[in-house]
């Protein structure tokens, strides 16, 4: 169908307004969450070395992998859950239940169920599972996070900001500092 | 009237003045009429190019420059860095537009920057706050944000970059376990675009750069998009689309010259050949059909009506356009279109039975009637393309035959020193029948 041309200028400045929203939306919202948000520690869990690193970022394994629903009961892979965080004695985050509807109060973050299954704990996809690096600090990052994250050896973690169910990752510390002060110090 | 139409008419009215079948100044009535002729295509589509290449490059140095500081930028350095790029490709569309539209060159350079700018946008802000990737979404919207400029713009690199984006997301859409239904919506909605750049000239080099992109996605994206709950069903449906393609390009497209101007010719054509060879060994036979119905997770029931309606309305559309192809007058284009009965027979036949070896019979024999019939008509019609079209079909069915028995090397020798004499006794024969006036 053919624009008539006085349209034109004012479809493309409305144009510009909406392709301009969508990563102005996406920024304005993790900001908010950053400067706002509760602060929580993740561990990171053993990763696969051939998947540590892809691109420019680092893969990252989260603990806990998996976590019961409350209730049990038919989940589909894809569904939209709520894990309600609790701490541990060091600290970390951990998962004290998974809630299918979003919880009154408290800390929690929407996750989702990475396959379906009848009952039983359900392995998780957390809505944080990359930490982008520049790529000439690549083959470092991935070298310190492995060996950060071997099983008897995992001192590596994520921070992350939660707000209303909404994560936004913060940092990845290693060797319990941010993982670019880690590289600045292991520089030859 | 077409421009190629003027021009071959103002290339005639020399000689028409010259015979007497028209004085001077008629002549000159029928160039006021029509106008100049616009400057050679040629040129412009390398002022297009030129400026497409160009908004490219200029976009992609940009980014790579502010990569390399990339890490040592603050979060809000970071967010200006990705919306500069969004934003000039923004401010230079608007410019462009409150100026007068502009050339198809600035137009589609513009274009492209801005798909371009606003993909790295996106891009740019995950990688600054650790997006987890999810590739169908980052494809979505992208579409969703470049298929306003595809109209605005009235460009046609964007429209084909939504067509490869939708394709991408119905590939992602499919392979994590999804249906992949949502892209004939997507891709009716740039099919406006499309028909409208087409009724202009289907074969100025916009159109076809269209026609050609159209035509591949459709045939990429049909078998992303099948369901594939009743095994086989594949084959109906390719069956019936490339014919589909072929006899449409030949009752609505024919007039081009060179095979880039028939591109769903092309295509069609090429894959009801490719298809019907594919069809001639029995592994495609294999397991198909209602007694292999698939209830697997990541098998959709309720999304395969798309299948059966494909797997009924593209024969239907076949048997419409091949009738339509013979009362024109043009019987031979019957041999493509009547692809979907071998197919569809063997079908039934191979899910009733469990037996592969009645329909490779029936691809080996319409797959040499195919080469033959089409050699044929490429030495009726006098059109070299067409006769060795038709041969090297013929050969590779041949071929295909000859490694799949057990002969010796004399016999496979034979045969295609044979093949090669039949090729260069068939160009001779033509060539000489031009020369003595046959039809060009």
């Amino acid at each position: 169908m053919n624009i008539p041309s006085r349209w034109v200028v004012p479809g493309l400045a409305a144009l510009a307004l909406v392709q301009l929203a969508v990563p102005a939306s996406m920024i304005l919202r993790r900001e908010a969450t950053l400067r706002t948000g509760v602060a929580l520690r993740f561990r990171t869990a053993p990763v696969d070395p051939y998947d540590a690193f892809r691109g420019k970022f680092v893969a990252l394994g989260i603990d806990p992998a998996d976590a019961a629903v409350a209730g049990g009961g038919e989940v589909a892979g894809g569904q939209r859950l709520y894990a309600v965080i609790a701490t541990d004695t060091n600290g970390f985050a951990s998962v004290a239940r998974l809630e299918r509807r979003r919880p009154a109060a408290g800390d929690y973050v929407a996750v989702r169920a990475l396959y379906g299954g009848a009952s039983g704990r359900l392995r998780l996809q957390w809505p944080f599972d990359r930490y982008y690096m520049a790529e000439e600090d690549a083959p470092r990052a991935e070298a310190a996070y492995r060996a950060h994250s071997r099983r008897g050896a995992q001192d590596a973690f994520v921070t992350v900001r939660v707000r209303r169910g909404f994560a936004v990752l913060e940092n990845l510390h290693v060797g319990g500092v941010p993982i670019a002060e880690y590289l600045r110090r292991e520089q030859p | 009237m077409k421009k190629r139409h003027v021009s071959w008419l103002y290339a005639e009215l020399p000689g028409l003045v010259g015979g007497g079948v028209l004085d001077a100044a008629a002549a000159e009535r029928l160039r006021a009429h029509y106008g100049p002729v616009p400057a050679a295509s040629g040129r412009r589509v390398a002022l297009t190019v030129c400026s497409i290449l160009g908004a490219v490059l200029v976009g992609a140095g940009i980014i790579l420059l502010l990569a390399h500081n990339w890490s040592g930028l603050s979060r809000a350095a970071r967010t200006v860095v990705a919306l500069a790029p969004l934003a000039v490709a923004q401010g230079l569309a608007v410019f462009g537009a409150w100026r007068g539209r502009g050339s198809i060159a600035w137009r589609e350079g513009v274009g492209i920057f801005l798909c371009l700018a606003v993909a790295a946008a996106i891009a740019l802000v995950g990688q600054t706050y650790h997006i987890p990737g999810d590739l169908g979404g980052f494809l979505l919207v992208w579409a969703a944000l470049i298929l306003p400029a595809v109209y605005l713009l009235d460009a046609v690199l964007p429209a084909v970059l939504y067509l490869a984006a939708i394709t991408g997301w119905a590939g992602y859409a499919q392979s994590v376990a999804g249906q992949a239904l949502g892209f004939w919506p997507l891709f009716a909605l740039a099919a406006p675009f499309a028909w409208q750049t087409a009724r202009r000239d289907p074969y100025s080099p916009k159109a076809l750069v269209l026609e050609w992109a159209a035509a591949i996605v459709l045939c990429i994206a049909t078998g992303i998009s099948l369901e594939k709950v009743l095994p086989g069903l594949w084959i109906v449906v390719y069956a019936a689309l490339l014919p589909v393609l072929f006899l449409a390009g030949t009752y609505w497209f024919d007039e081009g010259e060179g095979f880039a101007s028939k591109p769903l010719q092309f295509v069609g054509g090429t894959g009801v050949a490719v298809l019907a060879l594919l069809l001639t060994y029995d592994w495609p036979w294999h397991a198909i059909g209602w007694s292999h119905w698939r209830y697997l997770e990541r098998c959709h029931a309720g999304a395969a009506w798309v299948d059966y309606l494909l797997a009924a309305a593209l024969p239907a559309g076949a048997a419409v356009l091949s009738v339509m192809a013979v009362r024109r007058g043009h019987p031979w284009r019957l041999l493509y279109g009547a692809l979907p009965l071998p197919a569809v027979a063997g079908y039934a036949y191979a899910a009733a039975t469990g037996h592969a070896e009645l329909p490779v019979l029936l691809f080996n024999v319409y797959l040499l009637a195919l080469g033959v019939g089409t050699l044929v008509w490429g030495v009726r019609s006098a059109r070299l393309g067409v006769v060795n079209a038709g041969m090297l079909i013929v050969a590779a069915l041949v071929v295909a035959r000859f490694f799949d028995e057990d002969l010796g090397f004399v016999a496979r020798g034979v045969a295609f020193i044979a093949l090669g004499l039949g090729f260069l006794v068939t160009n001779l024969v033509l060539l000489k029948r031009m020369k003595t006036g046959g039809a060009a």
